[in-house]
């Protein structure tokens, strides 16, 4: 490991006509040609099964949830939202009630048909857990664009800017990140759910999942935005942008293709840990009944709901839990081996 | 050091004042906010509704309404808008031991555990159970704590009934206090020794080839002098201000999902229960103090940087 890191970092120095290349320090290889730095990233993370395997695993959540209506249609032949209350399935050649007479829920049968068996309105609980998915990574995901796109350009801004730019982007951050985020989103959630927001020409309606994503993207972004200022600080004392502002190149040019480029490696752990942290967020805002409201479902609900009947069904509260710890565990390992890869000795890593 | 303690100060003020404001808006801005109607009940009628109103000041404008809700909260005279009868500093001071409780406990565990584990990860990075400790520490920061909390009630209070599934026994009675709060102690920290640990094992691999260490073992020093005294504390130095923080936010109100899944009367339930029911006071009265602890702890962490660590100081 340690050889094979002094190797590629060596590596990382050369300057890319060959002729350094011959400084491979493993006998008996075949000198390097000068290699860009994403391709020597993309190398040494196709060495991290680890990582890969976890990377694998987070795209398989994310095909299975996307494909929801699919097994919906084919397998389970049922809707996220139809109920079974009345009928009967077949299993072994017995018939049993979907929702028994005492109004317990038939448990996992392992096949098409509830395959994890039913919640108490004798609905499909795979399928309503594969469509809870899409709602879980749908609102991570816009959640993570808007903390990381807000966050980045007010970071940027504030560490290129300084003075008294900085000094009210930083106040205002100070304010948020002082603000007990659980609290601050839950009484966003509980306040826009019952409302809707209108920020200019964008309109959510009350109840919409747009909400959520809204609320979990703002208050994550003073977490994000100032270490990228911290970050900007530093860079924007280096040669290549003392060398573009020498070329004449504008303050907005600087910032979008010299300092912005130079984050990538802080980018990545953003977006990979955002993704986590949304999600859990959500999660959190829908358990407590401030985040996705009815009849949209997502793991959080999923998860809530079935808490009513833990001691009877317990696999209604634990398969959606395990598929939050899943779906975050992938994209927290996978995130660090990319950010290992990109830059091993990165400050900011996937664990603060 | 006056200067400093004075510009912390001051902008502690601004930010629990923008805090404070900011909570009230978020309530107020709401559709059927009208706290009257709720209070007055279901059967209630238009004179009620108005009564009310005029006795709680809903009709006035909404920076009288804030200033008279502060007021109240510093003189100590601010009742819930749910129910009047209640003095939300007393009932907040009533939860207060159980969050405490909870808070404390699960900070001396999360703390032990990540420092033995930190410790070990650094010094067999690479190896087998290193491997092992950071796979653990992802899957603790990768899992809601209300996911691990119903696990853990199904394992040991469904499956195999060795402890209770929910509620508080006060500390009168230590060993029902420790036996109820055993689930949410370990619920509580596990995303923090996921934290915690990952940090440490960072530092201490960092700390192991600094120049001391090895001057440290050229004088001879017992292998355990050097780990305790030298390694561990350095490491420790952002451990302890992120402790700060930490502590800081979970008993300002971030314990509210441990305290729900277990069904603990602390600050955090009181929060989410206020917040679902409309009610502001709790709701404010509980943020601000927040923010105060937020506040308060990351000026303590700026202070202890420069204590324990000689190169802060002489950096200015």
């Amino acid at each position: 490991m340690s050889t094979h890191d002094i190797a590629t970092s060596i590596e990382r120095l050369a300057p890319e006509e060959g002729g350094w290349g011959l400084l491979s320090l493993e006998g008996g290889e075949t000198p390097t040609a000068g290699v860009g730095p994403y391709r020597l990233a993309l190398r040494r993370l196709r060495r991290n099964y680890t990582a890969l395997a976890f990377g694998l695993l987070f795209l398989a959540i994310v095909a299975v949830c996307l494909l929801a209506p699919v097994y919906a249609h084919a397998i389970a032949h049922t809707g996220p939202n139809t109920q079974h209350l009345t009928e009967t399935i077949k299993i072994g050649g017995k018939s049993r009630y979907v929702v028994s007479l005492q109004d317990v829920p038939i448990g996992p049968t392992w096949r098409g048909q509830f395959f994890l068996g039913a919640d108490t309105q004798g609905r499909d609980l795979a399928v309503r857990l594969l469509y809870g998915g899409r709602t879980s990574l749908a609102i991570g995901a816009m959640a993570m664009v808007i903390t990381v796109v807000l966050a980045g350009i007010l970071g940027v801004v504030a560490g290129f800017f300084r003075g008294w730019v900085d000094g009210i982007i930083s106040r205002v951050l100070d304010i948020i990140w002082a603000y007990p985020a659980l609290l601050l989103a839950i009484a966003l959630g509980v306040s826009l759910a019952l409302g809707g927001v209108s920020i200019g020409p964008i309109h959510l309606h009350a109840g919409s999942i747009y909400v959520p994503a809204f609320i979990i993207g703002i208050v994550y972004v003073p977490y994000v935005a100032r270490p990228i200022r911290g970050e900007v600080l530093g860079l924007r004392e280096r040669e290549f942008v003392d060398a573009a502002r020498a070329l004449g190149q504008s303050n907005f040019r600087i910032m979008a293709s010299e300092l912005v480029p130079n984050l990538t490696s802080t980018w990545v752990v953003f977006i990979a840990l955002q993704l986590a942290q949304s999600i859990i967020l959500e999660a959190a805002l829908s358990f407590l009944g401030a985040g996705v409201q009815a009849p949209n479902a997502s793991w959080g609900t999923l998860l809530s709901s079935g808490l009513s009947y833990f001691q009877k069904n317990p696999n209604l509260t634990l398969a959606p839990g395990i598929m939050l710890i899943l779906t975050c565990l992938s994209v927290n390992v996978f995130g660090d081996g990319v950010r290992t890869a990109l830059d091993p000795r990165a400050k900011v890593r996937v664990v603060r | 050091m006056l200067r400093f303690a004075l510009k912390r100060l001051a902008s502690m003020v601004v930010v629990l004042f923008v805090v404070s404001a900011l909570t009230f808006v978020i309530f107020q801005a709401m559709p059927n906010g009208n706290p009257a109607l709720r209070m007055a009940g279901r059967t209630a009628t238009q004179a009620n509704i108005e009564a009310i109103t005029k006795q709680f000041g809903f009709n006035k404008p909404i920076y009288v309404q804030y200033w008279r809700t502060m007021q109240q909260i510093f003189t100590g005279q601010i009742s819930s808008y749910v129910n009047g009868q209640v003095n939300v500093l007393g009932q907040i001071k009533a939860d207060l031991p159980v969050t405490l409780s909870l808070v404390l406990g699960a900070f001396v565990i999360w703390f032990v555990v990540s420092v033995i584990l930190g410790l070990i990860g650094g010094y067999r990075a690479g190896k087998g159970i290193d491997t092992a400790i950071t796979t653990f520490n992802f899957a603790g920061i990768s899992a809601p704590v209300f996911v691990i909390g119903d696990i853990l009630i199904y394992l040991f209070a469904f499956k195999t009934h060795i402890f209770p599934a929910s509620g508080y026994v006060g500390i009168a009675n230590p060993l029902g206090w420790a036996w109820h709060l055993v689930l949410p102690w370990i619920s509580l920290a596990i995303l923090y020794i996921g934290i915690y640990s990952q940090v440490l094992r960072s530092r201490v691999v960092d700390a192991l080839g600094e120049d001391f260490v090895r001057t440290a073992r050229a004088k001879g020093l017992s292998a355990r002098r050097i780990a305790l005294h030298h390694v561990l504390r350095t490491s420790l130095i952002p451990v302890v201000a992120l402790s700060g923080l930490d502590i800081a936010g979970v008993l300002g109100g971030g314990a509210i999902l441990t305290e729900t899944v277990f069904n603990l009367p602390g600050v955090g339930y009181y929060a989410g229960t206020s917040i679902a029911s409309l009610d502001v006071p709790p709701v404010m009265v509980i943020t601000i103090f927040g923010a105060f602890l937020v506040v308060l702890f990351s000026a303590f962490a700026d202070i202890l940087y420069a204590v324990l660590d000689p190169r802060i100081r002489a950096a200015g």
